[in-house]
Order: C-alpha cells, then sequence, then structure tokens
C-alpha cells in the first residue's frame, strides 16, 4: 500500500514540476535561440548560447534604460514605503482601536477597486501636474498600492510582539524613538527584510501603470519596455524571451531566499 | 509621558494612510462621477447624463459576454487552482526530500510578471508555430493539435490555464505549511485510532486547514473578479469576444475608443461586483 | 461523585466486555542516528497489571512505549502481545490505545466526535458507536461536555476525554504517556487516585510512563525504574523503595532523595568498619562479611533516607555522629532539616513535634541499622 503510495505520489509531483517549469524552461531556451530555430520548429536545445540576443537590446538598444529604471523605481519604492509604514503599523498595532474592523475594511477595499479603473483618473491628474512619463509618478502611484499592504503585513509582526518590552524600555529610561530603533526595529529586522522584499516584487513586477504613465526611456521600467517591444509589428522572440529572462532573475532570486516567509506573510491578514 | 509620544506618531502617520485611502475613495468616486457624463475623453464637451450609461451598460451584449466570461472564470479558477494547490501540498508533505528546492520552483510562476507569463504561454499556445502543436506534431499526435487560443471555444480556458499556471504554487506553499503545522501527535493518535492514510487525510488534516483556506480564499476572490492583466496580454479579448472580460471590455472602451464615461461606468460595476461578493464573505469568516 | 464502592458498578455501566492482556518484551533496542536510546530491555506485564516505567528524561522510557504502541520500530528485539509478535504490524492492528501527555485531541471535532472516532474508523454501526461513547462518557462524568469542542475544556476536563477515547475502543493494552503531567498540581493528586481506581476495576493491562517517582509509586503494581536505556530494577513499588538494587535507584526513588556519604571499609581486629572521615561505623558481624564479601574494593557509598534519621540534642545509643543544623524547613506535617557535616550536605525529616536546635547549633545525627544501605563504590550495586 504504501510503496503505491509513493509511486503516484511520485509521479504526481513530477508531473507538476514539469507543468510549473517547462514554460520557463523554454523561455530560457528560446532566449538563445536564432531567430531561424525559433521559427523553424521545435528545438530543445539551440546549436550554440546566442548571447546578442541579450547584448543587443541592454546595451544597443533602450531597453538597459528600462532596466534601470525598474531598479531605481523599486528600490525607491523600499525606502518610501518602509518607514512610514513601520510607523503607520506601529500606530495601528498598539492603539487600542475599536477601528481595528474598519482598518481591515480600508485596507481590502483599497485592493478592490480595478486597477484600470484609475488610469483615466491618474492620467488626467499627472498630465496636469506634470507628473507624467516620470519615475516620481510611477514611485506615488506604487506607493499608493504598496503602503496598506506593508502596514497590514507590519502590523501583523507587531501584534505578535508583547508590549512588556516597551514599557521596560520606558521604565528604563528610554524615549519613544530610542526604544523603537533600539529595541523594536532589530526585532522587526525579519520582517522588513521581508515586507522590503515584497515591495521590490510587487514593484518590479507591475505592469499597467507602467507601461501607460511613462513613455519615454527615462521613466519606463522593463515591465512597460516588454510590453511596448510585444507591441511592435516586427517581433524577435528571441530577443523577448531574453529580455523576459533578464527581468525575471532579480524576482526568482528574492523568490529562493524569501520563501520561508511568504507563507507567514501572505497569511498574516487572511488567517486569524 | 510615553503614551504622549505614541499620540504624536499616531498623528504624524495617519494623514499619510489617509491619504492613501482618500488618493482609492476620491478616484473611485471621481471614476462613478465620470460615469455619469457622456464624456468621449479628447472631446471637451461634457455632459451630465445620469444614470444613461449604465442603462446601456445593462443591455449591452457584449458586456453582457464579458460578465458571464468573468464569473465563468472565476468559478473555474479558484476551486481549480485551490484543489491542484492542496494536492499539490499533500504530494510534497509525503516526500520530505528537498523541500526548499521545491518551494522555490512551485513559487516561479507567482514571480513573474505578467508580461512574461504571457509571452512565454503565447508561445506555447501558438497554433503554427508554438511549442505544444509541435511536441505534439513531433510525437505523432497530429490530431490532437487545437488552434488554442485562437479559436473562439477554447480561448477562455486557454487563459484559465495560465492563471491555474500561475497561482497555483502559491496555494501550494500555504497549504503546505499549513499541514506541517498539525502536531505530530494528533496524526499518531490517529494511526493508533484505526484511521488509514487517507483518512487521516480526510477526517484529521484537511479539516484543520480551515484557515488557510479561507486565507486563500480571500486572495484568489480577491484576484479573480479584477482579472485583467493575463486576458489583455493573451488574447486581448478575443478572437470575437470569446473571451472579453469585464477589466478588458472597459479598458477597450476607455482607451481604444475613448468613450472615458462608458469605461468609468464598466470600472464602477466591476468594483461594485467586487464589493457585493467580497464583503458577506468577509464578515462571514471574520465571525469564525 | 459516582459509587465507586462496587467492583462491578464499572462492569455493569460498560456493556462489553475488557480484555486484558499480557505484554512481553525481549531485547528491545532503538537507536536514533548514533544515540541508543534503549538499550535491550526485557519485561513482562502481566493481564491486568499497572506497571510504570520511571526515569528521568532521556532514559528511553518514552521511546520503550512508543516502540509497543509502533510508532516506533525497533531495531533490535521483539514485542509480544498475548504472545503473539506485533513488531511487524502497525499501530492500528495491534489492539492498543494511548494518552498521549498533551492528550493530542482533534480540536476540529466535538467531545463526541473524539470519542467516536476510533470506532468510525473500525466500521463500527452508527447505534453501536452512540451507545459506547455516551457510556465511557458517563463513566467518566463528560456527558454534559459531548458537544463542546476540544479548545472549551479545562484540562482535566481534556484528559477525561483522552481517557475516554482510549477506553472507548476496549483495547487490550492501556499505554500512557505522562497524561498527568500538564495537570495542576492539586489535580495531579487527584487524578491519580481517580486514575488507579479506574484501571483497577477495569482491570486493563496498563503500560504508564513518568519521570515523577512520587506518581510511579502511587499508582504501579509494580515499578521499572529506567536509566540512559536500561532497567535497573523491575518491582513492586515498596521493594524499589526498601530495597533499591543500586545507587540510581535510591538516589531515584524518595522525597527528599537518599543521602550518600563515601566511605571505606576498614578491618580492625576482624571488626568490620566504615570509614567515612568525620564518623566511623562498625558494622555486625554478619553484615560485615556480607559487605566485605561483595565489595569490589574497599571503597563504598553508605546511604539512609532523611525519614530514618533520628536527631537528638544530647548523645544517645543510636547517635553516629555530629553535624551543624543549617536551614531549618518548617512544612506543616513535618519538618526537614538541612545538615551540615564533614563536607556532605545532608537532609533529614522529622515529625513535627521533634526539638531542633536552631540554626548553627550541633545535633546529634542517628541512623538504625536496619534501613542502612551500602553499596559498593565502583560497581553502584546494592550490598545490603
Amino acid at each position: 500500500m504504501v510503496n503505491w503510495e509513493k509511486t503516484a505520489s511520485i509521479i504526481l509531483v513530477g508531473l507538476m514540476l514539469i507543468f510549473t517549469l517547462f514554460p520557463l524552461y523554454w523561455l530560457i531556451v528560446t532566449s538563445f535561440k536564432t531567430r531561424l530555430e525559433v521559427i523553424g520548429g521545435v528545438v530543445f536545445i539551440p546549436h550554440q548560447l546566442n548571447w546578442m540576443n541579450y547584448y543587443r537590446p541592454l546595451f544597443e538598444d533602450v531597453y538597459g534604460a528600462y532596466l534601470r529604471n525598474s531598479f531605481i523605481l523599486s528600490i525607491a519604492e523600499i525606502a518610501l514605503c518602509l518607514p512610514p509604514g513601520i510607523l503607520a503599523a506601529y500606530a495601528f498595532s498598539r492603539l487600542k482601536f475599536k477601528a481595528d474592523n474598519h482598518f481591515l475594511f480600508w485596507f481590502l477595499t483599497n485592493r478592490m477597486a480595478p486597477p484600470a479603473a484609475f488610469l483615466i483618473p491618474y492620467w488626467v491628474l499627472y498630465t496636469y501636474l506634470n507628473l507624467f512619463d516620470t519615475i516620481y509618478g510611477l514611485i506615488i502611484i506604487n506607493s499608493i498600492g504598496n503602503l496598506p499592504f506593508v502596514i497590514w503585513v507590519l502590523k501583523g509582526f507587531i501584534d505578535a510582539i508583547p508590549g512588556d518590552i516597551e514599557e521596560a524600555a520606558y521604565i528604563d529610561g528610554y524615549t519613544f524613538w530610542q526604544m523603537l530603533r533600539k529595541i523594536l526595529l532589530p526585532l522587526l529586522r525579519p520582517a522588513i527584510a521581508v515586507c522590503s522584499l515584497f515591495v521590490f516584487i510587487f514593484t518590479w513586477n507591475e505592469m499597467l501603470f507602467a507601461s501607460l504613465l511613462t513613455t519615454s526611456p527615462a521613466a519606463m521600467p522593463l515591465t512597460g519596455g516588454l510590453l511596448h517591444y510585444m507591441s511592435q509589428i516586427w517581433v524577435n522572440w528571441s530577443e523577448i524571451a531574453a529580455l523576459s529572462v533578464v527581468a525575471n532573475l532579480p524576482v526568482i532570486i528574492v523568490i529562493y531566499f524569501l520563501q520561508k516567509h511568504i507563507a507567514t506573510a501572505l497569511t498574516f491578514g487572511a488567517v486569524r | 509621558m510615553a503614551r504622549y509620544g505614541n499620540l504624536q506618531i499616531f498623528l504624524f502617520i495617519l494623514p499619510a494612510t489617509v491619504l492613501v485611502g482618500i488618493f482609492v475613495y476620491a478616484f473611485s468616486a471621481w471614476n462613478v462621477s465620470i460615469s455619469l457624463t457622456d464624456w468621449r475623453g479628447l472631446v471637451t464637451s461634457i455632459r451630465f447624463v445620469g444614470l444613461e450609461n449604465y442603462l446601456k451598460l445593462i443591455n449591452d451584449p457584449i458586456a453582457q459576454k464579458a460578465l458571464i466570461n468573468t464569473f465563468l472564470l472565476a468559478v473555474t479558477f479558484i476551486p481549480l487552482t485551490m484543489l491542484i494547490g492542496l494536492i499539490t501540498a499533500i504530494l510534497l508533505c509525503l516526500e520530505l526530500k528537498g523541500t526548499s528546492i521545491f518551494r522555490t520552483i512551485f513559487l516561479l510562476p507567482l514571480s513573474f510578471s505578467f508580461v512574461i507569463s504571457a509571452t512565454m504561454w503565447t508561445w506555447m499556445f501558438s497554433p503554427e508555430q508554438g511549442t505544444i502543436n509541435s511536441l505534439l506534431r513531433l510525437l505523432h499526435l497530429d490530431f490532437l493539435c487545437q488552434p488554442w487560443i485562437t479559436s473562439t471555444e477554447q480561448s477562455l480556458w486557454c487563459i484559465l490555464l495560465v492563471y491555474i499556471w500561475q497561482f497555483s504554487g502559491y496555494v501550494t506553499i500555504i497549504y503546505y505549511s499549513g499541514i506541517r503545522s498539525i502536531p505530530q501527535e494528533h496524526i499518531e493518535a490517529a494511526e493508533i485510532d484505526g484511521a488509514s492514510r487517507f483518512n487521516i487525510y480526510r477526517h484529521i488534516i484537511v479539516p484543520q486547514l480551515k484557515g488557510e483556506t479561507i486565507g486563500v480564499l480571500t486572495i484568489l476572490l480577491f484576484y479573480a473578479l479584477r482579472v485583467f492583466d493575463l486576458v489583455y496580454l493573451l488574447t486581448g479579448g478575443g478572437p470575437a469576444l470569446s473571451s472579453e472580460v469585464l477589466a478588458t471590455y472597459m479598458y477597450r472602451m476607455t482607451f481604444n475608443q475613448n468613450l472615458f464615461a462608458y469605461g468609468a461606468s464598466i470600472g464602477t460595476v466591476i468594483f461594485i461586483i467586487a464589493l457585493a461578493i467580497m464583503i458577506p464573505f468577509l464578515l462571514l469568516s471574520r465571525r469564525r | 461523585m459516582a459509587d465507586f464502592s462496587e467492583e462491578s458498578f464499572f462492569k455493569k455501566l460498560l456493556s462489553y466486555p475488557l480484555e486484558m492482556s499480557k505484554v512481553k518484551v525481549v531485547n528491545l533496542v532503538k537507536k536514533f542516528d548514533k544515540t541508543v536510546a534503549v538499550n535491550g530491555i526485557s519485561f513482562n506485564v502481566k493481564d491486568g497489571e499497572f506497571i510504570v516505567l520511571l526515569g528521568p528524561s532521556g532514559c528511553g522510557k518514552t521511546t520503550t512505549l512508543r516502540c509497543i504502541a509502533g510508532l516506533e520500530t525497533p531495531d533490535e528485539g521483539e514485542i509480544y502481545i498475548d504472545d503473539r509478535m506485533v513488531n511487524d504490524l502497525p499501530p492500528k492492528d495491534r489492539d492498543i490505545a494511548m494518552v498521549f501527555q498533551s492528550y493530542a485531541l482533534y480540536p476540529h471535532m466535538t467531545v463526541y466526535g473524539n470519542l467516536a472516532f476510533p470506532l468510525k474508523m473500525r466500521k463500527y454501526p452508527k447505534q453501536e458507536i452512540d451507545k459506547r461513547v455516551r457510556e465511557v462518557a458517563k463513566l467518566l462524568r463528560i456527558e454534559e461536555l459531548l458537544d463542546r469542542k476540544p479548545r472549551q475544556l479545562s484540562g482535566g476536563q481534556q484528559q477525561r476525554v483522552a481517557l475516554g477515547r482510549a477506553l472507548v475502543r476496549n483495547p487490550r493494552v492501556w499505554l500512557m504517556d505522562e497524561p498527568l503531567s500538564n495537570l495542576d498540581a492539586k489535580l495531579r493528586v487527584y487524578m491519580r487516585a481517580e486514575l488507579k481506581k479506574l484501571q483497577k476495576d477495569l482491570k486493563i493491562t496498563t503500560i504508564y510512563v513518568t519521570h515523577d517517582q512520587a506518581e510511579a509509586m502511587a499508582m504501579a503494581d509494580r515499578v521499572a525504574v529506567m536509566n540512559k536505556g536500561k532497567i535497573l530494577q523491575y518491582d513492586e513499588p515498596r521493594h524499589v523503595y526498601e530495597r533499591p538494587a543500586n545507587l540510581f535507584v535510591a538516589g531515584f526513588i524518595g522525597s527528599p532523595p537518599m543521602n550518600f556519604i563515601k566511605a571505606s571499609i576498614i578491618e580492625k581486629d576482624s571488626r568490620i568498619i566504615l570509614d567515612a572521615g568525620f564518623f566511623q561505623y562498625e558494622l555486625e558481624k554478619d553484615l560485615g562479611e556480607v559487605v566485605k564479601k561483595g565489595a569490589s574494593g574497599s571503597e563504598v557509598i553508605i546511604g539512609f533516607r532523611p525519614e530514618h534519621i533520628a536527631l537528638s540534642k544530647e548523645k544517645d545509643a543510636n547517635s553516629v555522629f555530629q553535624a551543624d543544623v543549617y536551614v531549618i524547613e518548617p512544612m506543616g506535617s513535618r519538618i526537614v532539616v538541612d545538615l551540615k557535616a564533614g563536607e556532605y550536605l545532608l537532609k533529614a525529616v522529622t515529625p513535627p513535634t521533634v526539638e531542633i536546635p536552631p540554626s548553627g547549633q550541633k545535633v546529634w545525627v542517628g541512623f538504625p541499622v536496619e534501613q542502612l544501605h551500602v553499596f559498593d563504590a565502583k560497581t553502584e550495586k546494592a550490598l545490603i
């Protein structure tokens, strides 16, 4: 009985793995192919590694700029969302709110509106404020989405820290800021790390506003760039594949370090 | 004195969070207000027309199709993803070798930007040169080749597949950690009580996953009602509107046809539907 | 409280017969990686007997229990239940029931569900399940709790549900892994008696694991004192207390523990004397011979229990040495006196009526020869 179970489960896990990994494998493989190989049929392993597919868009074309923009944007997001997020999460957590349910409601409804519905208002607003096609505009709009998430997750973590520690600090004579810096922040380090990485991923992968609120290499992130590339008439699939691999690499690295915490962070709010 | 310091922080922070909230609510309100006009984008004349857009919407056959598609997608996507995720999680628990590698692998699809997923799967689904059909031809299974996303019958289901691909890893991870958190002693007690492996899952493990299930359901529900990205990227709603969903319809109306007001009304409808489903759900799950 | 006076009361309550079984463990060895948890132990359990595996943490008692349950596979040795070797049987086929230290109640089921689960798994008909569950609930006085979930119950109630779940299936053997250790002190003492009575009336063969020697002494028909994977002594509590087989058992049983003093055997004019430095103790001729013959060298350890010490202000016939009174702990029903003698800190227990000189003063200590224990310093075996 147990053997049967084991083989069946190995097969099933194998199938899941193939299902999950095959597109990625294909992507990587395609990124190294020449145009002929791509069109000519099924080629599992290209004859040579055609690094041109990577080199050209990044260094000769404008996509390197897009990549840079993505990095700037994502890192700026982390810097901008975390500090206020921590403080807000602290406020929400420690100060006994009857508004706990209201907070939940606020947080969730923030995410319920279809993002596409905001395009018009933002477009108009940004044009008016000269924020169109700037990194700053993107930063603001990403923060709107990231802040509630950060507050949400951090609140969960702060809830789990007993208030006794702070009270001990006050008795010892710390001011609030000292307590925050010396006691709370070190305790929250894993949570902050996880949040930062999540913010990074969300911002990095954000596509809708990235492509529509920017037009030039000065501000457009890679996701937007990819979208534009795909809507061109003449499409070099292998280059797209290469760009996609590059676009995904940071995220994959981040996920590798994050995997233990993903379950905790993502269910923190939803599972009580 | 410490409490006073807290109050300061409080006041300092709340404006920021309130501002964020306002952005969302103000813009939603703006959206609603636009939907009550006949704004056509670049044209400057705007007239207040009341609920005319909504009436148009109700009678619009495309909107109806979009609504049906949205629901179809949601109703199939959520249970299937949860089921696949749960089964994979159970299987992972039986194996134990190299768990962190598996975890990373199963989380990968989630990490992809939708653009990239769309790129990959468009290529896989393409009828002539696409990977799936090419593979089938290679295996001499030509008769199984399908038009996939270029067909009106299959387009929606291809999109469904991609969504399941993208999200089931997430479900797997959540369920996996849930199963792992059940104390070993419960399982041992059940063994002594005479339960077979299957019964242990059925009676002991799965019922204790209620919390995780609600969490997963919340997140998936959130997503399912507002699907846009992959639909837009894979099929654009086509061919022939066969895979049109509400969000893509809104997008087309707004940006391709410049019917800003009409688009806004669709957006509002999406928002309302989402609220109508999520709020009762949340209230119910909170009561538990 | 229900009327427990009649033995048949319980039998009448339960409409189904209860089994009695013998258990035999032969040469059980269990290793975890490099550590040997159980190092070749063998013992028998008679029908209807209540035996306790007693020892400090890490001695292998829980591992032994789990091997008997089938939750661990032994590396060597055989386990027999009723002369049937069960090594290859999974737990559910061994017809045993186990009560875990944490009770392991299924949190998502009601008390009824928890009690019914074992029967449900063995596909008993619904009516039978209902009948048995209600009988057991009545027996353990948890009837009003049947609709509640475990988290709504107190520790004692949860414990009774765990017992009920073990009972409802009419198992051959009861296995218990420190089931009382999560209860508060008062409840623990109460449940000790309840459990023992229950076992006596139902006559189910029981193997019970604990690190609490008072608990073991109170409940067991026989106690197996274990340390480092071996059984050091397996006997009735009375004998383990009065005649410990070795140093460890002597020091483990009894609270406060036995006092130990190192001494050497000296022969002087064919008299055997034990020399402890700050006093000398002469042994009677026969006793002396036994000690001299049994000892492997000349070093021994003298042991005497605190409750067998006699304290007096003036030297009398029984007095052996003088000690300083260090601390007096009046406990109400008795007095515990800490004494300093030589480089030893000894404990004595006296009835509250005895007058003890205050701390700092000297007192004469005596112990009767009948309660004297002598252990070989090297082999740690008891000589007398």
